[in-house]
């Protein structure tokens, strides 16, 4: 599968008088890893939630032209007073999945991720905030998401999830899904990102494939060298 | 998305909400046995009259903890409520909780209507009370959940109480004078319109009121109220963003 799953297009969020997202374009391919890099303040999380609905856009235009988009915040926060497995069963309901399905998938999905399917019985506030990452995951995955964004994939994961969390995102790039990652752990996306996208004080000022050339031996360099270099934009 | 799975999931997420919140099941406990408690320590009447008056805030005790908690705590920053899931789930928390609240006040009221019934001891002439309490409660959703954009869960029924006490203080000490709101409420007719805004703004605050056989052609301006009230919510939410603070 090809084709672009989303489109942003002159996004900007101001807040009491500070941009936050100052008309930010780019776009993202299925089947490609994208990498959202920026400092800390840049607007990456601001983007994303004026991508996913969460936050109004002051002006600009975002085309979402997925199915079904997965998303993982940076610090996962749950109801109260609900139970892992409820919280799927709404999921997997508002999905139209039915109901013959949904134990099977929920099993397959808790294997791949390491989560102790014991747990979806509990409440999930209750969980290490590991497992309320890994649940969280679990969530998005359940529906087989053809857009999937995670804000700092890796936090709260030990390194044996990390790894899995890597492997994962590989094979729903290979099945054809957009993946959009935020992260300040450029160590771990340069190892399996296809795209990068550069944000600076609210402003996209770098957008790249890997496969373009360029004189950066790493993604590591490559960021350091944008934010560090006199802002212009792109 | 589909609306209907929307509206599966937000009847869903409600429910489990008061299932598993302890005030709702007291309050749902307290009521009924407060109510036959009245019945036999004074009479059916009273008992059903108490019941009339008192149902309203039962919606009341429900619409605790409708929007605030939820969103500055980030918990509709979920993969659930994408695409402005959020923003249906908690006008669609409205409806859900009225629909509770008149399923649990039917559920109470049939058994103590019919028990009058077969006594005669009540009649078609409580429908009326009955029509207008739940109208109360509904009313009482609509600004419990108002004030839950501003107050912390649980607070926004608080103050609301709190407000009531003190209109019934206000209302005692206007006892002492003859002719003063009191008597003017007891009699259910105000000769001014000054008398008539200050029943308004009086039963705005505490629209239990209405359910007074004298006074129930007031309850078209709690629909009225309600309405607005909606509308208020209406617009807040559909402007609402997810911020934590």
């Amino acid at each position: 599968m090809s084709g672009t799953a989303l489109v942003v297009h002159g996004l900007s969020k101001s807040f009491a008088g500070v941009m936050a997202v100052k008309d930010a374009d780019f776009s993202l391919e299925r089947g490609r890893i994208t990498a959202f890099l920026g400092e800390n303040g840049a607007g990456k999380t601001t983007t994303i939630k004026m991508v996913l609905g969460f936050l109004r856009r002051d002006s600009g235009e975002v085309k979402l032209r997925a199915r079904t988009v997965g998303y993982v915040p940076e610090q996962p926060a749950f109801f109260s007073w609900i139970k892992g497995g409820e919280l799927l069963d709404c999921m997997l309901r508002l999905h139209g999945v039915p109901l013959a399905h949904r134990r099977e998938r929920i099993a397959t999905w808790c294997e791949k991720l390491s989560l102790d399917p014991g747990l979806l019985e509990r409440r999930v506030p209750s969980y290490s905030q590991g497992n309320r990452k890994k649940f969280s995951y679990l969530q998005s995955l359940l529906v087989s998401p053809d857009l999937f964004i995670v804000d700092e994939p890796f936090t709260a994961l030990d390194p044996t999830s990390i790894m899995a969390a890597r492997r994962l995102f590989c094979e729903l790039a290979e099945g054809g899904a957009a993946v959009f990652m935020s992260t300040h752990l450029i160590s771990e996306v340069e190892k399996i990102y296809d795209d990068v996208i550069i944000i600076r004080g609210g402003a996209v000022i770098l957008r790249k494939r890997r496969e373009d050339p360029g004189p950066w031996p790493d993604l590591e360099t490559l960021f350091l060298s944008s934010v560090r270099s006199p802002f212009r934009g792109v | 998305m589909p609306d209907r799975p929307r509206r599966q999931v937000t009847f869903r997420l409600t429910l489990l909400r008061l299932r598993r919140s302890p005030a709702a099941w007291a309050a749902a406990a307290a009521f009924p046995g407060f109510i036959l408690f009245l019945w036999i320590k004074e009479s059916y009447g009273t008992a059903l009259r108490s019941f009339l008056f008192l149902l309203p805030h039962t919606f009341l005790f429900l619409s605790q903890d409708m929007v605030g908690d939820e969103v500055r705590e980030g918990r509709l920053e979920n993969v659930l409520f994408l695409e402005n899931g959020f923003k249906c789930y908690l006008f669609g928390k409205n409806a859900v909780l009225v629909l509770t609240g008149a399923v649990y006040g039917l559920g109470l009221f049939i058994p103590l209507w019919v028990i009058g019934l077969v006594t005669h001891r009540s009649g078609w002439g409580d429908l009326p009370g009955l029509i207008t309490a739940l109208l109360a409660g509904v009313y009482y959703v609509m600004l419990g959940g108002l004030l839950s954009h501003y107050l912390k869960g649980g607070s926004n029924v608080l103050v609301l109480i709190v407000a009531q006490a003190a209109v019934f203080i206000g209302l005692l000490f206007s006892a002492t004078q003859k002719g003063g709101f009191l008597d003017l409420f007891t009699s259910g007719h105000f000769p001014d319109f000054a008398a008539k805004l200050e029943f308004l703004a009086f039963a705005a605050v505490i629209p239990n009121v209405i359910v007074a056989g004298r006074l129930q052609s007031y309850a078209l301006w709690i629909a009225g109220l309600s309405a607005l009230v909606l509308f208020i919510q209406w617009m807040k939410i559909r402007r609402l963003e997810l911020k934590r603070p």
